[in-house]
């Protein structure tokens, strides 16, 4: 399916789609730098709790407008029901999101970015695709968010079954290793929005920053590591590995991929 | 020239005695007859006092060189030991019998909040960066610290080495209680959240309470029975009481309601703040202490209803710094000195019927504080309030200023020198640092010079 392998070169994707389509947003126009101080105050919309978010903007065919004057075109009247499962924190360019969209169809699944014209560049992507398709893709969104610092405004207490972790920001410098997205803090609230059972799945290409998150991950109470052999029943760990860009990338420059997958226990198991 | 006056009043758990801090002191007086009964200042007045007033033993050297003020006070339950913390991030534990420094240590960052555990073995300290720590309280005078005070810029933020928190927000931690089973450990920080984890296993995140839409400033457990209603307060103009647990809110308190105060502007970005709670130990009563309002609320809990209510307003003299209940719910009050009425009396007392109580705050008003040649600025919660104005118009309003300068304006202010090795490690001041992370970087707005981010720089 094109879309799945719509994450091109940049050169590439300048001539795209056949004229009946929308045509996909260009990457070379939402180029940002792969840095962002997470510590301080972005302008970010976030809602007070989990309770108080409108949903609607994001997953129209799943969430019915909060507030009835501001209805999004299109948006259903009535929730579905269906509540978000996977977070792919520090999402990118998207391809997880949009590989994974089809492979897990009932599943609804969000992107975190805090570069805001990345952001905006997923989520043109994703409304181009929904025209391009549809009835497809309408399980995916995007949010422009701080997941170090929000993820409790957004999630309820064990909602999500996946969370993602993909080619993080190595934060190579010492003085910088609070900035990375897995600490042994943060995991504490990972675990928290993670339901018993849940999967967090982290890659790398970066050694040093696989290492680092697998001794947090090894040293956190609510976190074991899942063997290799069990990954490969795993539908979502081939496109850990291959769908985003950044994996794209390391795979052209022949780098080496860390995987290291681990299932959120309690205390008492 | 102006007095010091006292930032925080704290209660001796056991005993009819509070401690007031000012500056980087400390002094211990008796609530029955307001004997100041120790001081880290030398009472060269103590004589006229007629008192026997006798002088904290500091550590030597420690007097005349730590003046850094105290930022946070704890008692232990028993009340025999009492944890400081000060800006100099050095926390102090002191025996209450001898007035004696029993161990010093230096934490990692500033301490924001300390609280011993019931059997007074440990102290929790809960910090700008968000970590909370949980301390054995026996710390030898000389001890490894968590972080040497010297450390290089490389051993900074290897957080392998060292203590590790037990839990940590990735914002300031602006207060922290333990419930009185000790069971769970409440933080509350800058971005608004209140989290209820374990404790001491703060892995498990039990729930959070959000609600408050600004900087949460301080919580507390309200009194009664059943020991499961937090009280909190906020940058939001609001007092709300959640069943913990459950991270359900159960009321919320207007203070521009109680106050009669018009609502705030939609655009405003300061909203009424709560500084402190005081909370009675023989009635139901709550004191609110409001930034910059010389009002203090008098708010009675109605633990049935779950139910709190405005009781008194009380007037004090000047804008209030901080508030306690003495063991006989006298109301121990301090004021920053205003400047049309120089001779206000720092430290005001009420008794039972909040009626002023002259006679208990007269040795402390004497002989209490000293005077300087400028009040430091005592409002803490600068740092907690975001700066919303959008960094593009930051620089630009800094652009034309620069502008305005080379036209020769001679009022315009200098422009501060940016970086000019854009890698160059070294940062020269603080509130350098924002406007060089603007104009080197696109995407990471400016964060407030005085917010815990620029020193993570």
């Amino acid at each position: 399916m094109e879309a799945i392998t719509g994450e091109k070169r940049p050169a590439e994707t300048a001539v795209e789609e056949t004229s009946t389509e929308v045509r996909l947003p260009q990457k070379k126009y939402f180029r940002q730098r792969a840095h962002a101080n997470v510590f301080s105050d972005h302008h970010l919309d976030y809602p007070v709790s989990p309770a108080h978010m409108d949903w609607s903007k994001n997953f129209p065919q799943h969430f019915a407008p909060k507030d009835s004057d501001a209805a999004v075109e299109g948006a259903v009247t009535k929730d579905s029901g269906k509540k978000i499962e996977f977070a792919d924190i520090g999402c990118g360019y998207g391809g997880l999101l949009v590989a994974l969209s089809t492979v897990f169809p009932d599943t609804l699944m969000l992107g975190m970015e805090i570069r805001v014209k990345v952001e905006e560049y997923v989520n043109q992507k994703i409304l181009a695709l929904r025209q391009n398709h549809p009835g497809s893709y309408d399980n995916v969104s995007i949010l422009r968010m701080n997941a170090m610092k929000f993820l409790p405004n957004f999630f309820e207490k064990h909602q999500l079954s996946k969370m993602f972790f993909l080619f993080p920001d190595p934060h190579f410098k010492k003085r910088k290793h609070k900035a990375r997205i897995i600490t042994s803090t943060l995991l504490s609230e990972y675990a928290y929005v993670l339901r018993p059972g849940g999967i967090i799945y982290t890659i790398s290409d970066v050694k040093d920053l696989h290492l680092w998150m697998v001794k947090h991950l090894d040293a956190h109470p609510l976190f074991v590591r899942i063997p290799d052999e069990e990954l490969v029943n795993d539908p979502a760990v081939e496109h850990v590995r291959n769908a985003t860009e950044e994996g794209q990338k390391v795979e052209r420059n022949k780098g080496d991929k860390y995987l290291a997958c681990y299932r959120r226990i309690t205390d008492e198991d | 020239m102006p007095l010091l006056p006292f930032s925080h009043i704290i209660r001796h758990p056991a005993k009819d005695v509070v401690v007031l801090s000012f500056g980087e002191h400390l002094q211990a007086v008796d609530t029955k007859n307001g004997a100041i009964l120790a001081s880290t200042i030398a009472l060269e007045e103590r004589e006229a006092n007629g008192l026997e007033a006798q002088p904290l033993t500091n550590t030597p050297d420690e007097a005349q060189n730590n003046k850094a003020r105290v930022q946070v006070m704890a008692f232990s339950p028993d009340g025999a030991f009492l944890a400081t913390a000060a800006d100099d991030k050095i926390m102090k534990v002191w025996d209450t019998e001898s007035w004696k420094v029993l161990g010093t240590r230096t934490l990692v960052r500033r301490s924001n909040a300390l609280h011993f555990n019931n059997s007074g073995s440990h102290v929790v300290t809960a910090d700008k960066f968000g970590d909370v720590y949980n301390m054995i309280r026996d710390i030898p005078d000389v001890v490894a610290p968590v972080k040497a005070a010297d450390a290089t810029e490389d051993a900074e933020g290897d957080e392998d080495e060292g203590e590790q928190p037990i839990l940590g927000h990735v914002s300031m931690a602006t207060d922290l209680v333990l419930t009185s089973d000790n069971k769970y450990v409440i933080t509350a920080d800058r971005d608004e959240h209140i989290r209820v984890s374990q404790y001491p296993k703060g892995h498990n995140i039990e729930t959070y309470c959000l609600g408050h839409t600004s900087f949460v400033t301080t919580i507390r457990i309200l009194p009664g029975v059943s020991q499961k209603y937090l009280i909190s307060g906020a940058g939001d103009a609001t007092i709300r009481v959640w069943e913990f647990m459950k991270g359900r809110e159960v009321q919320t308190f207007n203070i521009r309601e109680a106050l009669g105060m018009p609502p705030a502007e939609a655009d405003a970005e300061d909203d009424v703040t709560v500084f402190s709670f005081a909370i009675c130990p023989t009635k139901s009563h709550i004191a609110a202490v409001i930034e910059k309002e010389s009002r203090l609320l008098i708010l009675q809990w109605n633990e049935a209803e779950a139910k709190l209510e405005l009781f008194k307003i009380l007037e004090l003299e000047g804008k209030p710094l901080s508030a306690e209940y003495d063991r006989s719910g006298n109301l121990w009050t301090s004021v920053l000195p205003s400047e049309d009425k120089p001779n206000t009396n720092l430290v005001s007392v009420y008794n039972n019927d909040y009626a002023l109580q002259e006679d208990l705050a007269k040795y402390v008003n004497t002989f209490g504080s000293r005077t300087v040649e400028t009040l430091p600025d005592l409002i803490f919660t600068e740092e907690l309030r975001k700066h919303t104005t959008d960094w593009r118009e930051l620089k630009k309003a800094r652009e034309e200023k620069e502008a305005a300068r080379l036209a020769g304006d001679p009022d315009a202010p200098l422009s501060k020198k940016r970086r000019k090795n854009k890698n160059s490690r070294k940062i020269p001041e603080a509130s350098n640092a924002s406007s060089t992370a603007d104009s080197s970087a696109v995407s990471a707005e400016p964060s407030a010079a005085a917010s815990p981010d620029v020193a993570m720089e």
